[in-house]
């Protein structure tokens, strides 16, 4: 008897296992999750996922190795041993370089067609030879924060329309000087540490606002005369000091934290490292706002999108399998539950953003909203758009050592047309 | 039927027995097998692909291109400034970082009160992650809110927190210098007081009656009989500061422009911005070859001054 109720216990107990022997097992890696600000969202997303669709997938979420800086190294060397996990999150500029080790297998085998055309922009620029080698997972845009008691103590009583106005108002913040405590106030923001990815191309809405443009067809333009007009700013700024010069994206978010920055242009899900770095905490939000990054003229906007991709990898066993998991992670539900947990991530599906955003009552949201409009895309689908991008960033070092500025834009645009040109 | 030798040794008492040569190389095999898997393997191939066409295409299969690689480096010209920018690094940090240690290690050998616990709190620098070293000085040295920039401001030769540490090319250098040394100069305090610890004291005393002073005896006895550990430790940190690259990245990222960047930083963003395997692998090959022919030198050096003064 005793030995009966022992097996029938045993059978109890591993039963549920053979059911999870039939669901396919799909590993994704998500590099967010090493920051334990996600981990609260991730942990709602993923458990959500379960109980939709745990009977048909099961996720094998890869939460230990791959912080973001290293996710593309770590790739690099899981790829040409076949150990890549079947669904990667990653970002646009780095899809060149996973298709140059032909890693990525073809997604319109995964998701269905109507998921596929729900994207407003399409999928042209991640299609290669009709095959969708990557799927936005959110895109990042980048809109211009705001301190309301800087502008209030500068006399700005109207949010500047264009980009000269941006220029104007950074310029009447810097001239207050320093703050209670003695630490300098500095009107506008332009990173520039050398030690972080996307510096370079953070400077693009600056071009963009002066009419000059990174590439146009195929050709790298930068040496233009509307591109000089803004390296000459860039230079001004730093060399007037209303820039601070070599700051990180993070210690730029920490002196606007700390009041110490009129505007910067950066990543809403930034405004929980500005809680974080501020002595207000919670309370520094209401002293901030955001707007679309303006451009030259009134009623233009100059921001850009750094989009998060999703790729299915050919080490994925089951396509199927996978397309249910990158079909919720880029859908409504996903995208939601971002936004509620303040992440600020915007969607390229037309009907994730009306469902998820057709009533926003956070004035910094609906910011980003607005900015998503008519924020660009980076033309990053080239493998030496990652080393243009390093380029770009010292040629903005080299400003704000003094150099002249025609010079530099020469250097610069020599260099990338090199590298793209190999 | 006559029984098997083997067994009639058994039972004679007779042992099996290796020759010398065989056990040792027995007993040191497992040592080489790591080498030559851990070590030599990597080395050998690091080479291989040095005078390979290894991108990301062809990740797996580097296709031989002679010396293009190498022809490539020098034709660019930025090699002579990363080795120039290696070399300034290295002979800066080294020598501030011998003197400096030789003065920590002639006080903690002195007779003051509480060296013992000195010697246990100076060894904790050493014992700090180097990733963590690099964020700890990139605070110290912020521009806006680091303790250096207060520091100085309050002592006049500056009127507002301006100093930016990674952004002027000389300060750069410097930051980084100053974060090494933090961390090395209780290695080679230790090694150097190791090395005091086992002066005859004989000979100082013997010195001193004739009349030498306390620097005439450092220069003439005490130097000369700790050379050996001087030279080692010497070029242990030479070596050790010729691939730094953990403090470089995490502080100036090789920045501002190229005043930083060494031939580690230069191979690092070669192989993994670039994806340029082989030129990465050509920087490390001759990088590799300077310190075979420096130690060379060093050995002959040591090997003659051996001869002539021992």
């Amino acid at each position: 008897m005793k030995k009966f109720l022992c097996m029938l216990l045993v059978l109890t107990m591993l039963a549920p296992m053979a059911a999870l022997a039939d669901t396919p097992v799909i590993t994704v890696n998500n590099w967010s999750w090493v920051d334990s600000g996600w981990a609260a969202c991730l942990t709602e997303v993923f458990d959500t996922f379960k109980a939709q669709h745990g009977d048909e997938v099961t996720i094998d979420l890869d939460t230990y190795s791959t912080a973001y800086a290293d996710v593309m190294t770590t790739l690099l060397m899981q790829a040409p041993s076949g150990t890549t996990p079947d669904i990667a999150m990653v970002k646009a500029a780095w899809v060149p370089q996973l298709l140059e080790l032909d890693a990525l297998a073809d997604i319109s085998t995964a998701m269905s067609p109507e998921v596929l055309a729900d994207y407003t922009a399409g999928l042209g620029a991640y299609t290669v030879n009709g095959a969708i080698v990557a799927v936005p997972y959110f895109g990042q845009g980048y809109a211009m924060f705001y301190n309301k008691d800087l502008f209030e103590q500068a006399g700005i009583t109207e949010l500047p329309k264009t980009f000269d106005e941006v220029l104007a108002d950074a310029e009447k913040i810097s001239a207050l000087g320093s703050d209670a405590n003695g630490n300098k106030i500095y009107g506008l923001g332009l990173v520039n540490s050398q030690k972080e990815l996307a510096e370079g191309y953070n400077v693009f809405p600056w071009l963009w606002a002066r009419g000059g443009d990174f590439e146009k067809d195929g050709e790298i333009v930068l040496n233009s005369e509307a591109n000089l007009k803004a390296y000459q700013e860039i230079a001004d700024l730093y060399a007037r000091g209303i820039s601070p010069k070599g700051q990180s994206f993070k210690e730029m978010r920490n002196l606007f934290a700390t009041g110490n920055l009129g505007m910067f242009w950066d990543l809403q899900s930034q405004t929980a490292s500005f809680v974080q770095g501020s002595a207000l905490g919670e309370d520094f939000i209401s002293h901030i706002g955001a707007f679309p990054i303006p451009g030259m003229n009134e009623g233009d906007a100059v921001g850009y999108n750094d989009d998060v991709c999703l790729v299915m990898l050919k080490s994925c066993k089951d396509p199927k399998a996978a397309g249910i998991v990158l079909e919720y992670m880029t859908g409504a539900t996903t995208i939601g539950l971002m936004n509620k947990h303040g992440k600020g991530k915007m969607s390229s599906r037309a009907s994730v953003m009306d469902e998820v955003f057709k009533d926003v009552d956070n004035p910094i949201t609906a910011a980003y909203v607005e900015a998503a409009k008519t924020n660009r895309g980076l033309p990053c689908m080239n493998t030496a758009f990652s080393q243009a991008d390093e380029a770009i960033t010292r040629s903005v070092t080299r400003l704000s050592q003094g150099e002249d500025p025609a010079a530099v834009l020469e250097d610069v645009t020599e260099e990338i047309k090199e590298l793209y040109s190999e | 039927m006559s029984e098997p030798a083997a067994a009639r040794d058994l039972r004679s008492g007779k042992k099996f027995t290796l020759s010398d040569r065989a056990f040792g190389m027995l007993l040191i095999a497992p040592a080489l097998i790591v080498f030559l898997v851990v070590i030599a393997y990597p080395i050998g191939r690091g080479i291989w692909v040095s005078f390979c066409a290894n991108k990301l295409k062809n990740i797996n299969s580097p296709v031989w291109n002679d010396f293009k690689n190498y022809r490539d480096i020098f034709k660019r010209g930025a090699f002579w400034q990363y080795f120039g920018t290696t070399l300034v690094f290295v002979v800066l940090t080294v020598s501030i970082q011998v003197v400096l240690g030789m003065m920590l290690s002639l006080l903690l050998n002195s007779n003051i009160r509480g060296r013992k616990m000195f010697r246990g709190f100076f060894i904790i620098p050493w014992t700090i992650p180097s990733v963590v070293v690099a964020i700890l000085w990139n605070w110290i040295l912020q521009q806006q809110y680091g303790v250096v920039n207060y520091l100085i401001m309050r002592t006049g030769a500056i009127s507002a927190m301006e100093l930016n540490w990674v952004s002027d090319p000389a300060l750069a250098m410097a930051s980084i210098i100053l974060a090494c040394i933090w961390k090395q100069l209780p290695y080679m305090t230790v090694m150097l007081l190791a090395g005091l610890q086992s002066v005859d004291t004989g000979l100082v005393e013997a010195a001193h009656i004739d009349g030498a002073n306390g620097l005439k005896s450092l220069w003439h006895i005490v130097l000369p009989s700790i050379r050996p550990v001087l030279v080692t430790c010497t070029w242990l940190s030479v070596t050790q500061n010729f691939q730094q690259f953990t403090i470089i990245k995490n502080m100036t990222g090789g920045g501002p422009v190229y005043a930083t960047t060494t031939l580690s930083v230069a191979a690092y963003k070669e192989a993994f911005t670039s994806y340029n395997f082989g030129t990465s692998a050509a920087i490390g090959v001759l990088w590799m070859v300077f310190l075979f022919f420096i130690t060379l030198l060093s050995n002959w050096m040591n090997d003659r001054y051996s001869r002539d003064f021992v």
